[in-house]
C-alpha cells in the first residue's frame, strides 16, 4: 500500500541535488585546473640556478622525491605562510623527510637573484633548495609545471608590482615524474600526512 | 612539615603580576590614544629580510553599534605600510592593496595569512621586539597599537585560515 510509505521529506531531495552540484562543480573546476592541457605531463626538465650560483637540473633530484612551489621572496604573506608549513611537515614527518627535498622557484628572477633566493629559504629551513633562473628558464620551467605567474604593477617605482602567481605544491617521484598536487595553503599537519601516504 | 607557604601578598608571581598591571594601567592610555570604539589585540609582523616586505596581522574589534572603516595605516618601522588583501582564484594567488576595510558593528575581523594582511614595505625592525602600528579610520579616528615582531615561521598557531577559530587549531 501506498499510504504506508513514510513521507519523504524535500530536504533529503535538497541535499542530494546539492552533493551532485558540488561534486559537478569540484570534477569540474578540478578538469579545468588540472586536465586543461589534457595528456600533458606535470613537470619536465630544467635548468636553473642554486644560491651558490650552481647549475642544477631537474636531474639533479633524481632518487629523491621533490616537492616543488613556485613563488617569490616579496610576497609577504602566502609563500612564507607556504614555507613554513612546509618546513614544520618535514620536521614533523620523521626519517621519511630525508627522501623529500623541498624545492622553492621563484617567478620574479628579475629581483630574485639566486644569492636572495638562499638567504630566504634558508628563513625557513635548511632543506629548502631554493632555485633561480633567467627570465626564459623561469618561464620554460613554470610552463611545464602548469604554472601561471603574471607581474600585477602596485605603484609607479620600478619596485612597486606583486607577482600573481598559482599557489600549488606537485609532488615529483625519485623518477621525476609527477605524483600528485598537494594544498599550499593547507596545514603543516596535514601536509605531513599528506606525504606521508605518497611516499613509498 | 617545614614549608610553610608564601602568604600570597608577598608571592613573588603575583606581586610581579601586579607590577605588570600597574605597568599596563600607566601605559594603556599610550596605546590607545583616541581609541574610539575599535581595539586592536594580537598584532605582530613576519620579518624577513630588511630588502623584502613584512606581512602584519591583528584582530580589530568594533564594540560599537555602527560599522567602523579602516583606511590606512602607518609605522615608524615600516616606511610606508599598506593595507592588502590576498584573493585565491583558482588556485592562483592574488595580492591587491584595498582602501578600505570595514570592521563590523559590535564584530570582529581578523587580518590572518591567505586574506587581509598588513605590508610593510622597508620594515626597520627584528624578531622579539614591539614596534607602533597607527591605523586610521574613516571619520578621523585613530588607533596605536604595538605588534610584536616575529621570524619567518611567524607567530606560533599562525598559519590558520581567515575565519578558522584559532582556539580550534591549538588542538
Amino acid at each position: 500500500m501506498s499510504g504506508t510509505a513514510p513521507p519523504r521529506s524535500g530536504g533529503h531531495g535538497y541535499a542530494l541535488v546539492g552533493v551532485l552540484l558540488a561534486l559537478l562543480l569540484f570534477g569540474t573546476a578540478g578538469a579545468l585546473w588540472f586536465g586543461g592541457r589534457a595528456g600533458e605531463a606535470v613537470g619536465g626538465d630544467f635548468t636553473l640556478q642554486n644560491p651558490a650560483g650552481q647549475t642544477v637540473t631537474a636531474r639533479s633530484f633524481r632518487g629523491k622525491y621533490m616537492l616543488v612551489y613556485f613563488g617569490y621572496t616579496h610576497c609577504p604573506d602566502v609563500c612564507p605562510t607556504t614555507l613554513t608549513d612546509v618546513s614544520a611537515a618535514l620536521r614533523a614527518m620523521g626519517p621519511k623527510a630525508a627522501r623529500v627535498v623541498p624545492v622553492f622557484i621563484t617567478v620574479d628572477p628579475a629581483r630574485d637573484t639566486p644569492a636572495v633566493m638562499g638567504r630566504y629559504a634558508a628563513l625557513f629551513s635548511h632543506r629548502i633548495v631554493a632555485l633561480s633562473g633567467s627570465a626564459a628558464e623561469i618561464a620554460k620551467v613554470a610552463g611545464e609545471y602548469h604554472v601561471y605567474y603574471a607581474k600585477h604593477v602596485t605603484g609607479p617605482g620600478p619596485d612597486d608590482y606583486a607577482m600573481d602567481h598559482s599557489s600549488v605544491l606537485y609532488l615529483m617521484g625519485p623518477d621525476g615524474r609527477f605524483i600528485a598536487p598537494l594544498q599550499a595553503e593547507d596545514s603543516a599537519s596535514n601536509l605531513a600526512a599528506g606525504l606521508q601516504r605518497l611516499i613509498r | 612539615m617545614t614549608h610553610r607557604p608564601t602568604p600570597p601578598s608577598f608571592h613573588p608571581t603575583r606581586r610581579r603580576a601586579a607590577l605588570l598591571a600597574l605597568g599596563l594601567a600607566l601605559l594603556a592610555p599610550a596605546g590607545a590614544r583616541a581609541a574610539g570604539p575599535v581595539t586592536v589585540s594580537g598584532g605582530w609582523f613576519r620579518y624577513l629580510l630588511a630588502s623584502i616586505p613584512s606581512g602584519g596581522y591583528m584582530t580589530l574589534h568594533n564594540a560599537s553599534a555602527t560599522p567602523a572603516v579602516l583606511t590606512g595605516a602607518s609605522s615608524p618601522a615600516c616606511g610606508s605600510l599598506m593595507l592588502h588583501r590576498t584573493e585565491s582564484r583558482g588556485g592562483t594567488e592574488r595580492m591587491v592593496a584595498v582602501a578600505k576595510v570595514p570592521v563590523p558593528a559590535r564584530g570582529t575581523l581578523r587580518f590572518a595569512p591567505g586574506g587581509y594582511h598588513l605590508m610593510c614595505m622597508q620594515p626597520r625592525m627584528h624578531p622579539h621586539e614591539t614596534v607602533p602600528v597607527t591605523l586610521t579610520f574613516e571619520g578621523g579616528g585613530r588607533v596605536t597599537a604595538s605588534f610584536t615582531v616575529f621570524g619567518a615561521s611567524g607567530a606560533p598557531g599562525s598559519a590558520a585560515k581567515p575565519g578558522t577559530d584559532m582556539r580550534k587549531m591549538r588542538m
